[in-house]
């Protein structure tokens, strides 16, 4: 497989991968400018910029980006890193990630327009319901797969890589509560949880009494969504998604205390 | 739905002489799912249109539409009691009440 | 019991973009009137329908033009053992994008799905085109006389993101003095003052400038043309719920605890 063809297959199979890209080179640099190396999350590579020290340097570099969403601009003398040959070399480094996963329990009014709306802000989207006659491709034409299953027997099929994104908004309150409780487990960067003040309320005090601590708790997001009034299904599912960017790019720090 | 499409709804319906009820939340104390305005439309097969807040409530307004629909004939205020902790027998929780008035359209 | 007529007078006013009040007797210990009769109370206080009581007409209408600022829907017992509910009917509220360029697309779909009705303007055709925006209504004309085109009201909301900040302005300077519900300006804080500080030069009163939501959209960190249509789209709903005080104020504080 060329370059291209791994970083789609590392999409595909949601693993991280750093493509680093030639983009100056002067003197008597190994490689000439559009020279790519592709660098896999086990620190294996695909293509080369020039092996040596330099490749040595890149690679430890795109560990470090493995996974984030951040891309990096690095410039190397290259003498000062020991090579013989004179010259420099820039680089520009690309975190290419995975998807980020959206998971939606419950395919009702309000999940079915954020997984519409989650789809179109480039989330894979996944929505979950017990209920064939809400889950079904149908009703529910937007989402990457829609799978109607016990919550507990879909969970455990499910994979939990860190940028997952879970809102939590079923029928039934029970449902809730045993979705949250299972993958409250796993990693996360989301959990969004539906329900009024009380209902929510008594679902965190369950959790604290299977011995949550209290900092997991505090990261559920709930009341679910920024506050902007929100009445209908629909402008719920907007604020839900709303919250989910904040997060997403990391804005929410300062949201959390006032919106 | 939209007030819009629920009243065009019920006037579809009343053209082709189907008998509906409509609930409409009046009030809602504490914390309930759906605001006050809130309308469903709900036929005599048990066929449903919009939505006054899902799960919550919704069962409880239902039978009380199709029995006003079926033998009461009339308006009646219902109030559904989202406080009482069904949730552990699979119901719902939702802290709070709602008075929905349902009303035949014969 | 309720006419057909009443149902379908509401469906007219409806259609005809009208707000109103629709009051509806929920109890009655007073058997000349019955459960679920109806009253439509216009803005101007005339009334449609009735309870076939006269004087309780009169004290449903005198409430609901009370209420009709608030426009809070509610339960009222109007008088010893008559309960009322006054529900008040508003139209879809009017989004008016000024400029149908890479943000629109999104925003225009999602303002849709919260209930907005969509037009989309631009003066290229290119752009404003119903490919791109279906189930929109699209005007591919000149700002100034796309915009004459359409009347707008205090329900209507209007996103300024045209290409270029002479665009913007021209766009501002006819809608800012008309009601709106909304306006709201995209742009850098320099293109943003810029704009603004023609219009102040061309006799534009400062406070109705204030009142222009820029930057525009929820602070969310929004970076993509999508992003920014969430963003947006969550302040159209924030205004609309809340008011165009208290979404400014929310937005403020964020953005100031930066």
């Amino acid at each position: 497989m060329d370059i291209f063809e791994e970083i789609v297959a590392a999409k595909k199979s949601n693993t991280p991968v750093v493509l680093a890209t030639v983009i100056e080179s002067l003197g008597s640099a190994p490689r000439e400018e559009g020279a790519r190396m592709l660098i896999k999350s086990d620190g294996s590579i695909v293509g080369t910029i020039g092996g040596g020290a330099i490749e040595k340097k890149i690679i430890d570099e795109a560990m470090t980006l493995m996974g984030t969403q951040a891309s990096k601009f690095v410039r190397y003398e290259l003498k000062d890193i020991g090579m013989i040959c004179g010259g420099g070399m820039s680089v520009f480094m690309e975190s290419i990630i995975q998807q980020p996963k959206l998971y939606i329990f419950g395919a009702g009014h309000i999940g079915s327009v954020l997984s519409k709306i989650g789809k179109m802000l480039d989330f894979e989207v996944t929505v979950i319901d017990n209920r064939p006659d809400f889950a079904n491709k149908e009703r529910l034409p937007w989402p990457d797969k829609v799978i109607a299953e016990d919550y507990m027997q879909a969970i455990e099929k499910l994979a939990f890589p860190k940028n997952t994104y879970t809102v939590i908004l079923t029928h039934r309150h029970a449902h809730d509560y045993e979705v949250l409780e299972q993958i409250i487990e796993k990693p996360y960067k989301y959990i969004g949880m539906i329900g009024s003040r009380t209902k929510v309320a008594k679902s965190l005090q369950q959790l604290r009494e299977k011995g949550i601590v209290e900092d997991i708790i505090k990261s559920i997001h709930s009341p679910v969504g920024v506050r902007i009034g929100a009445n209908t299904p629909a402008e719920i599912a907007v604020s839900i998604a709303a919250e989910i960017i904040a997060v997403r790019n990391n804005a929410n720090a300062k949201f959390d205390k006032i919106m | 739905m939209t007030d819009k499409e629920i009243f065009e709804q019920l006037a579809q319906f009343q053209k082709q002489n189907i008998p509906v009820c409509l609930a409409t939340i009046v009030e809602a104390a504490g914390s309930t799912p759906r605001e006050v305005g809130a309308k469903m439309l709900i036929c005599a097969d048990g066929k449903t249109y919009g939505s006054i807040g899902g799960g919550c409530g919704e069962n409880q307004v239902r039978s009380a539409s199709l029995r006003c629909l079926l033998t009461e004939k009339k308006p009646a205020l219902i109030e559904a009691d989202l406080t009482d902790d069904l949730g552990t027998k699979g119901g719902d929780v939702c802290g709070g009440k709602m008075l929905i008035f349902v009303e035949p359209f014969l | 019991m309720v006419s057909m007529n009443i149902i379908s007078r509401v469906n007219e006013l409806i259609s005809n973009a009208e707000t109103f009040c629709l009051a509806t007797v929920i109890s009655s210990s007073d058997d000349r009137i019955t459960p679920g009769s109806k009253v439509i109370i216009h803005k101007d206080g005339t009334i449609e329908g009735g309870t076939g009581h006269k004087e309780t007409d009169k004290s449903i209408t005198d409430i609901a033009l009370q209420a009709n600022t608030q426009q809070e829907k509610k339960l009222l017992e109007i008088k010893a053992g008559l309960i009322v509910f006054f529900d008040f009917i508003s139209t879809r509220a009017k989004l008016i994008i000024c400029g149908a360029g890479h943000i629109a697309i999104p925003l225009a779909r999602f303002a849709q799905e919260v209930g907005f009705a969509v037009t989309v303007i631009d003066d290229r055709p290119d752009f404003a085109s119903q490919a791109r925006f279906p189930e929109c209504e699209v005007v591919a004309d000149d700002f100034i006389t796309a915009l004459r085109s359409i009347s707008l009201n205090s329900s209507s909301f209007v996103v300024i993101i045209t290409r270029g900040h002479e665009h913007d302005a021209e766009c501002l300077e006819e809608v800012v003095l008309q009601p709106t519900a909304y306006i709201g300006l995209i742009g850098s804080r320099r293109r943003v003052s810029f704009v603004l500080e023609m219009l102040a030069r061309n006799g534009i009163p400062k406070g109705r400038l204030a009142d222009i939501c820029t930057p525009i959209g929820i602070p969310i960190g929004a970076e993509s043309p999508e992003e920014i249509a969430l963003s947006i789209t969550a302040e159209l709903v924030c205004v609309r719920r809340k008011g165009i005080g208290q979404a400014k104020a929310l937005s403020d504080a964020v953005r100031g605890m930066k």
